[in-house]
């Protein structure tokens, strides 16, 4: 398999020590080695140099989350993410795309999007929001908002984008929405081992930012912030020259300026960080200024938090590539959640919110859901 | 037996899922935490939930003579999970529910599988402690530490896994369920069972479940750095604490490799002249704690400290230890290789073993980085190897010799905490001679005459000895 010198380099570089199975959220489901960042970098060790590559081992490559908790306490610092990330690229590039990946690829580069939804369906959440909110279209504007696929296109993340414009407007923040012409961003092929799909995605979605005129884009999506920010530059080769913020740093900013004002709420509040906004990006205090600023508020971090928080099971395309396994982590990250006595577990990105609430649900954990532009929204809506 | 039709009998006890035959898992149970030693394939992997489930297993083993190795976490550093030759890998990381803190008898009992930290943690709930701490305390298992008998960085004042168990439950070659031991302080029934099986590496038997020992949480604790331009000094250091009969905690020395190392990585504000760095930390009563640690910083001064610091917070306290954690995962980032030792010493030649080991990696030209704990005599030399280079594993492997016959020429054992296994089963005579090993084969072949459990580890058979 044609792999490169670095990344057969860098797989070397695991010692083997075991310490990743006290941080690997797969591992932790399954108490199985083929799950884990040592088990995933041994093996591929093992078959790289031979000829013929089974689907096992194709299905223990994608069943990483690409979270990087392992990573992040490996004594030698491998770089397990990327390393399953040139894997799949290499496994696709001599064995085809896997059944899920084709649909992936055929979803995004031809329908616009993950789900291979028709384009116009990106504004149906317009239908129920309240009129006294409005949404410019395709407009000059302060910020370009991208709600990314999920929120725009499941009926039941609506909420998240609903809830992010009703506080856009409250606060008095000038922004535009690009509806149908929003094209996903294409982290689902970069992170399946499609580049250089991704990598065209990229080049159109910059282009289309550029033509609009407007250099500040905000997402409440974090896998659509860290591809922005993180690999478009990479992708591209150069810089995009345009600033990339995250949903919930605007927010926190909007909430110590005194343009929104949220009302008390008397519960016990926890909070997850999804794997892209807080150990990959950095981003953890400003959902916790946020949370810690609301009224009669009780504060409760989980057990694993910040660049310890477990994944909720729904990195890496997990929840495409083996929903059960999904499951599993995601159970895991609820019993962590409800450890705490927290009533509500909040989080910044609307793929954490369906995974822990499937994970709720299966797990039956009395904790409510919540992405944290809901959470505040209700608190802020006259 | 055929292959399959194992698998068949083994999936009859535990469920398909939890039999794994498959190359690409069978490659994921090849290996440990060992450098210098080959993985190897073995014929299935189980993962069982119950001990009834294992007494199954091992009466189908002994019936056909297939090995077995029973593995934790795999994190050991001797190839004792290694399944040398072939045969089924018994994972006891799904049984891993802690079944009872009893404050009432100060126990806790637990399966095998239990991760150490975690018995930790729930100890802490109650005020408790489980002092047994080595460095994989977050990932290892219960059942491997006791296989090992693992210490770690309160070995000093609280001793190691051994001076915690006080009961077994193990599955014995035969298939048979025993219990050794149990909650009462006391106990002179019988031979001292539940000891043979600490340390046994898992050949005498599979440990299911085992009870342990707890104590209270002490009150307080300070921790201090003493820095050293001669190892001589610190040496005599260490003997002149342990001679006040003060007993700290943990008693850690980095050499100058491993404190250069610790700096280039880390930026912590290690002083890289020094010859050597100890880390003590003191705990028990608040006012004993004052007194203790001020006593060992004049002591640390009086026998020539160029410096030393008290750690007053939390975080100067947590920014010292991060130091001597990050000791061993530098010098895996400097290396291609490295390979942990573990020879120990009676605490008084410290600085002679420490000496010996700076010789040996002058004399083979092998870095060798040497951090451990000297308040029990445990070091940990470190060969940082770079097999590609020409004639580096002769090199390695003399240096290795060396360095064990060192350690016993100073009074002290091959290993103090990682264990025997494969990788230093050749050394075995040259500690016990021929009486010792073979009073312990005879015990090894009472307990296990076909010798399936974790054949090939720990007792060296000579060729036509093979049982
Ligand atoms: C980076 C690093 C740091 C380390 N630091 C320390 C340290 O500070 N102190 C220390 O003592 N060790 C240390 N070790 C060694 C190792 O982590 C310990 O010995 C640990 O206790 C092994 O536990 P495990 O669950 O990984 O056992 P494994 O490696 O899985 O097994 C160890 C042995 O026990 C046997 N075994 C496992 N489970 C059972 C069972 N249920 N019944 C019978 N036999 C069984 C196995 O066959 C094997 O022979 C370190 C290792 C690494 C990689
Ligand atoms: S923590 Fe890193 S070096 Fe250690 S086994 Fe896991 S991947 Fe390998
Ligand atoms: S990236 Fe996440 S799921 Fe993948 S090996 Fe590392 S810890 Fe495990």
């Amino acid at each position: 398999m044609k792999i490169d010198e670095k990344i057969l380099k860098e797989i070397e570089t695991c010692v083997r020590c075991g310490y990743c199975q006290a941080y690997c959220p797969t591992y932790q489901a399954t108490r199985h080695e083929g799950y884990n960042a040592r088990g995933r970098m041994q093996l591929a060790k093992a078959v790289m140099n031979g000829d013929d590559i089974s689907d096992l081992f194709r299905t223990r490559i994608n069943q990483c989350l690409l979270c990087g908790s392992c990573s992040e306490h490996c004594p030698p610092g491998v770089h397990i993410p990327e390393i399953a990330e040139r894997l799949r690229c290499a496994l696709n590039e001599k064995y085809g795309l896997t059944a899920v990946g084709e649909r992936m690829r055929k979803n995004i580069t031809e329908s616009g999007n993950v789900n291979g939804d028709e384009q116009k369906n990106r504004l149906l959440w317009l239908a129920n929001l309240s009129e006294k909110y409005n949404v410019k279209i395709n407009a000059k504007a302060e910020y370009l908002y991208l709600p990314g696929c999920v929120s725009s296109l499941y009926p039941s993340s609506y909420a998240v984008v609903q809830s992010f414009v009703g506080l856009l407007c409250i606060s008095g923040t000038d922004f535009t929405v690009l509806g149908e012409n929003e094209l996903c961003c294409g982290y689902p092929l970069f992170i399946g081992g499609m580049e250089s799909e991704a990598k065209s995605v990229a080049r159109e979605n910059v282009k289309c930012v550029k033509e609009l005129g407007i250099d500040k884009i905000v997402t409440t999506c974090p896998s659509c912030y860290y591809m922005w920010k993180h690999h478009y530059p990479e992708l591209l080769g150069e810089e995009t020259g345009l600033k990339v913020i995250h949903g919930v740093e605007l927010l926190a900013e909007l909430c110590e300026n005194g343009k929104l004002h949220p009302r008390e709420l008397n519960e016990t509040v926890t909070y997850h960080d999804p794997c892209d906004l807080g150990r990959k990006s950095g981003i953890f205090e400003s959902p916790r200024k946020i949370l810690t600023s609301i009224p009669g508020i009780t504060f409760k971090e989980m057990r694993k938090n910040r660049v310890d928080a477990v994944c909720c099971g729904g990195g890496g395309n997990l929840e495409s590539n083996d929903p059960v396994l999904s499951g599993k982590v995601s159970a895991l990250r609820i019993s962590q959640a409800a450890e705490t006595g927290a009533t509500t577990i909040v989080s910044c990105c609307q793929q954490c919110r369906r995974t822990l609430q499937s994970g709720a649900r299966t797990t039956r954990t009395r904790i409510k859901v919540a992405d944290i532009t809901e959470l505040l929204f209700k608190l802020c809506e006259e | 037996m055929t292959v399959e039709l194992l698998k068949e009998r083994l999936e009859a006890i535990l469920g398909a899922e939890n039999v794994l035959t498959e190359y690409e898992d069978l490659v994921c149970y090849s290996f440990d935490a060992t450098m210098n030693v080959d993985a190897y394939i073995p014929l299935a992997v189980v993962l069982p939930e119950t001990t009834e489930q294992i007494a199954e297993i091992v009466k189908i083993a002994a019936e056909e003579k297939i090995p077995l190795f029973p593995r934790g976490a795999g994190t050991n550093l001797s190839g004792g999970t290694v399944p040398v030759g072939g045969g089924i890998v018994i994972s006891m990381c799904r049984m891993n529910k802690i079944i009872e803190i009893d404050e009432d008898n100060l126990t806790a009992t637990v399966q095998a599988g239990v991760v150490i930290e975690d018995l930790i943690n729930e100890a802490k709930k109650h005020g408790l402690l489980y002092a047994p701490d080595p460095g994989t305390v977050h990932c290892a298992t219960m059942g491997g530490s006791i296989a090992e008998c693992a210490g770690g960085l309160r070995g000093v004042k609280y001793g190691v896994t051994r001076d915690y168990v006080m009961g077994v439950e193990v599955v014995s070659a035969d298939g048979d369920v025993s219990r050794f031991g149990g909650k009462t302080v006391k106990n002179v029934t019988g031979y001292s069972m539940t000891q043979l099986f600490v340390a046994s590496e898992g050949t005498l038997g599979i440990i299911t479940e085992a009870t342990v020992r707890l104590i209270p949480l002490p009150e307080s604790r300070r921790s201090m750095m003493a820095v050293f331009m001669d190892l001589e000094s610190a040496g005599k250091a260490i003997s002149a604490i342990i001679r006040s009969h003060i007993i700290p905690a943990t008693l850690e020395i980095m050499d100058n490799a491993t404190i250069r190392c610790v700096e280039e990585t880390t930026g912590a504000g290690l002083p890289v002249d020094a010859e050597a760095v100890l880390l003590i930390e003191v705990d028990g009563f608040e006012g004993e704690v004052v007194r203790d640690a001020e006593r060992i910083v004049d002591i640390c001064k009086e026998f020539g400290a160029e410096r030393t610091e008290r750690a007053d917070t939390d975080t100067e306290r947590d920014s010292l230890w991060a130091a001597r954690r990050a000791a061993l995962p530098s010098l895996i980032k400097r290396a291609s290789s490295t390979i942990l030792e573990d020879a120990t010493v009676p605490r008084s030649a410290v600085s002679e073993m420490l000496r010996a080991v700076s010789a040996i990696s002058e004399k083979y030209g092998i870095p060798i980085g040497t951090f451990g704990h000297a308040g029990d005599g445990n070091l940990h030399p470190t060969i940082l190897a770079d097999f590609s280079r020409d004639g580096e594993s002769e090199k390695v492997e003399a240096a290795i010799k060396d360095i064990f016959a060192a350690a016993l020429s100073l009074g002290g054992t091959l290993s103090g905490e990682h264990g025997i296994g494969v990788a230093k089963i050749n050394y075995m005579k040259d500690e016990f001679g021929d009486s010792g090993l073979r009073l312990m084969r005879k015990i090894k072949k009472a307990l296990d005459p076909d010798n399936i459990l974790n054949p090939g580890k720990l007792i060296p058979f000579d060729g036509g000895d093979v049982i």
